[in-house]
């Protein structure tokens, strides 16, 4: 099965005067885990954005599993196969950790109420929240809460799964934490892309690393070989040096 | 048994038919005529805020102006009945589905994605007085003047009664249907739908939920159980008329009971009606005409610092109570 | 249907517009800043109409106290405002507007109670003079009443322009969060904005004192649709929108009274919100808040 699961050609998405992708291409096979980096305002957000639908590109056009998908809804690319987190979490703060799950599990009327619980406990074990899942999601730790958000993403049943700095906020045992989790997750069969900052996690689980700056891309392949190109470290490791502690995710940070 | 009563819903369903079977019981022992009025009334009330809840407690909608389908209801009935003899019980599944058309009418133009709630609430809001203000100049509506229905006999058939008890258990019946609607939604898919999309409806989106159809269904349901109550109330009231149906006054009074007693839940708009309105009537009898000054005065007050003071509304400590009584450790909790 | 009947419905439109105008421009403010809608916000102005009278009643001319009546109104609002809804500003949307509508409801009650049911009514000596151009006749009291809601308009805009707490609102009304970041006590400016809000509208009841009889429900019934019908028209938070907005309804009334009849006057103003909010939800100006 040699066919990409996403094709990105030539996507364009303009802000007013601003062009935050500027005609970005890529492809992602099956069952790959793929990092995207690059400094603040690169554009790294607003792709995921326009993969999983909540923006439209002005140019260009989006495949996912051979269909085109540009301009459809995000629930109907749910519906398709892709899920996604935020980069500010959204949980259903009033709904206990369970019941959040389920609402993903549901896959918008796809699965049965009963079976979708049955999932929905699955998916809780498998990403350790089975302790706090009877608390309020508004209740938990952000590490509990960015678990939740990938707990309830992966509930869909998603073909491919867009992680957004899934590790900010996080202490280093939580990220070990993740970076395993992010792996059973591709171990089960599903694609992940995942836009991080903490280069810890990106070398340690991207097989093919994308890099961008001011909405181009600007290198791609091999995680080691992208690192050491001369545009990369000038463009992206002069600031991840002085970055390399997670920042403090809770406060907004103005990512592109 | 304790199992079943450990779910919140559960335990709230038995609590609120409970309570509805001890009103049903009392009354039957009750003799004043008034006083079964008042509980028609708390009843009707406690049907529209338990209506009401689905649309804008389950689903967060700002659904301020809610009487447009109560009124519409009301004068399907009344015109109906009065001009074509139709039977009352065929107006109140008409005044439900009529109620429910005018639901989907505002979901299609006001759920569009980029109009703010603000708009949605003042829409529904200017929507009530533009009716009122139709059906105030429509003559063969009665204008004005509204519309009479004359009760001679008792009459099962045609829900008309000299005696005010059997209007009554009808209601707690009608209270007891849309319990049981608002019951059931809570335990189904779309009830997860709507506490996904009310809490936060771009990652509704994002698992697949269509927030637009969602919302719209929520609508349909709670305008049209709206519109069959407004259909009993003309039965019961047996007269109308477009400052009565439509008043502005009404319907936030209608909201009262689910604000302040809760409208994420069952109990709570059933809690709130049963205790505001046979308060509110009274006070009103009891501080007379002239001092309608002071009445306005305290209902205001009321209104405003119990909403300040419970803002998620009475049954919210209820259900922290509930938690605390039957914690357990399975994941089958709601 | 000559052209001085028409005339006379536009120019009697714009002045009663003008003082539209300024109802609205109160109620968009406290829209702009808060992000609330006031559903009492017409009983301020039938407060005002009251002051107005009772001040008329101790010897002094309306026009005179007009100041002071904001004075005591506006800190009224902004006590208020520290009292009923600040607290409930983290509380959900409709709690927020539910209390207006219980503050409204306290009010009516309150002047009911201070004033009584009846009707009141202001009578100046010349309240019934008017000005003939044409064959156009004007009253005195309303060409005062829309120059004054032009002169206060116009200060109100300047205060909004030039001082530090009128930039201050209009920074909270564009970016709350920025603006506290800048060190805005939005807290304060919250509560000088209702106040000020508020006290607009008073001084709209105080100018229309003359013109018409008070009872305590006056504000609900005549005004306060117009003043949703404006704010929406001229973008939610806009002043220059209440302004503009405020004469391109008060000129669509005197036109529908002319056209429908003057019992269908409020017809107009119902299906223009209707028709806003269908066709124009941002208002003339797009979600622009000024």
């Amino acid at each position: 099965m040699s066919q990409p699961l996403l094709e990105v050609r030539n996507v364009v998405k303009r802000f007013g005067g601003l062009t935050a992708v500027d005609h970005v291409s890529f492809e992602v096979m099956p069952g790959r885990i793929i990092g995207v980096i690059g400094p603040n305002g690169s554009g790294k957000t607003t792709l995921f954005a326009n993969v999983s639908g909540f923006q439209t590109p002005e140019e260009g056009e989006i495949r996912f599993d051979g269909r085109v998908i540009t301009g459809m809804r995000p629930s109907v690319l749910c519906e398709l196969g892709i899920a996604r987190t935020f980069q500010i979490v959204q949980p259903f703060a009033g709904l206990s950790v369970f019941d959040n799950v389920v609402a993903g599990a549901l896959r918008g009327g796809r699965t049965g109420l009963a079976e979708a619980k049955r999932k929905a406990a699955e998916v809780i074990d498998l990403c350790g929240l089975r302790p706090v899942s009877n608390q309020l999601a508004g209740a938990l730790p952000i590490a509990g809460r960015k678990r939740l958000e990938v707990a309830r993403a992966l509930a869909t049943a998603p073909k491919l799964l867009l992680l957004d700095e899934v590790m900010a906020g996080l202490r280093p045992t939580e990220v070990d934490d993740a970076i395993a989790l992010v792996r059973k997750i591709r171990d089960g069969g599903v694609t992940v892309i995942l836009v991080e900052h903490l280069m810890r996690a990106v070398m340690a689980l991207s097989e093919e690393l994308l890099v961008l700056q001011q909405g181009k891309l600007i290198a791609r392949g091999d995680p080691q070989t992208v690192c050491n190109q001369p545009e990369v470290i000038r463009a992206y490791f002069g600031e991840a040096r002085t970055s390399a502690a997670p920042a403090n995710a809770q406060d907004h940070t103005t990512h592109a | 048994m304790n199992k079943f009563l450990s779910e919140w819903n559960n335990w709230q369903l038995v609590v609120a038919l409970g309570f509805v079977l001890l009103c049903a019981l009392g009354a039957s022992a009750v003799e004043s005529d008034y006083f079964i009025q008042v509980m028609v009334l708390a009843a009707i009330y406690a049907a529209v805020g338990t209506a009401w809840s689905i649309a804008g407690g389950l689903s967060g909608l700002l659904l301020l102006g809610y009487i447009s389908f109560f009124g519409l209801g009301a004068y399907v009935d009344g015109l109906l009945f009065t001009k074509m003899g139709l039977n009352p019980w065929l107006c109140i599944v008409l005044g439900f589905f009529s109620a429910a058309l005018l639901a989907w009418l505002i979901s299609l133009v006001t759920l569009r994605f980029g109009l703010g709630e603000d708009y949605f609430a003042m829409f529904t809001v200017a929507l009530s007085q533009v009716l009122k203000f139709v059906l105030l100049n429509w003559d063969y509506a009665g204008g004005a003047t509204g519309i009479y229905l004359t009760v001679i006999e008792d009459n099962f058939w045609t829900l008309s009664f000299v005696d005010r008890k059997p209007y009554l258990y009808i209601a707690l019946v009608m209270l007891v249907a849309v319990i049981l609607v608002n019951y059931s939604i809570q335990r189904s898919r779309l009830g997860y739908y709507l506490a996904a999309v009310r809490e936060n409806d771009q990652a509704a989106e994002a698992l697949g939920i269509n927030v637009r159809k969602v919302k719209t269904q929520a609508m349909i349901i709670s305008g049209g159980l709206a519109g069959s109550i407004g259909a009993f109330y003309t039965q019961f009231a047996t007269f109308i008329d477009p400052k009565q149906v439509f008043s502005l006054a009404t319907n936030f009074e209608m909201l009262l009971g689910p604000v302040l007693g809760g409208r994420l839940s069952i109990i709570g708009p059933v809690l709130g009606a049963s205790f505001l309105k046979p308060t509110q009537d009274f006070l009103r009898g009891w501080m007379g005409g002239d001092a309608d000054a002071l009445y306005l005065i305290l209902y205001g007050a009321v209104l405003a610092i119990g909403i300040l003071l419970l803002p998620k509304g009475a049954a919210h400590y209820v259900q922290i109570w509930h938690r605390k009584r039957y914690a357990t450790s399975t994941p089958e909790e709601k | 249907m000559t052209f001085d009947v028409i005339l006379q419905a536009v120019l009697l439109g714009l002045l009663q517009g003008g003082v539209y105008a300024l109802v609205a421009c109160g109620l968009t403010l406290i829209y702009g800043v808060m992000k609330i809608v006031n559903f009492a916000h017409a009983e301020f102005l039938t407060l005002g109409m009251y002051l107005a009278i009772t001040a008329f009643h101790l010897g002094a001319s309306p026009y005179l106290v007009a100041l002071l009546i904001f004075g005591v109104v506006a800190v009224l609002g902004a006590g208020i405002q520290s009292v009923l809804i600040r607290p409930a500003l983290q509380h959900p949307q409709i709690n927020q507007m539910l209390i207006t509508i219980g503050l409204s409801t306290m009010m009516i009650g309150a002047m009911q109670l201070i004033w009584g049911p009846n009707n009141q009514v202001l009578k100046l000596e010349w309240s019934g003079e008017a000005m003939e151009l044409g064959g156009v006749r004007l009253t005195y009291v309303r060409l005062i009443s829309f120059v004054a809601a032009a002169l206060i308009a116009a200060l109100a805009w300047w205060f909004l322009k030039h001082t530090r707490t009128g930039m201050a609102m209009r920074a909270a009304s564009q970016n709350p969060q920025s603006a506290r970041l800048m060190g805005i006590e939005v807290m304060r400016v919250n509560m000088i904005t209702f106040g000020v809000g508020t006290g607009l509208a008073a001084m709209a009841g105080v100018l229309i004192a003359p013109a018409f009889f008070a009872n305590p429900t006056f504000g609900t019934d005549y005004f306060i649709l117009p003043a949703f019908v404006i704010v929406v028209l001229g973008t939610m938070g806009n002043f220059a929108g209440a302004l503009i907005g405020g004469l391109i309804i008060g000129v669509a009334e005197g036109l529908g009274g002319l056209v429908f009849g003057p019992a269908l006057r409020q017809l107009v103003s119902l299906l223009l919100f209707v028709v806003v909010l269908l066709f124009l939800p941002r208002g003339l100006f797009k979600g622009k808040v000024s």
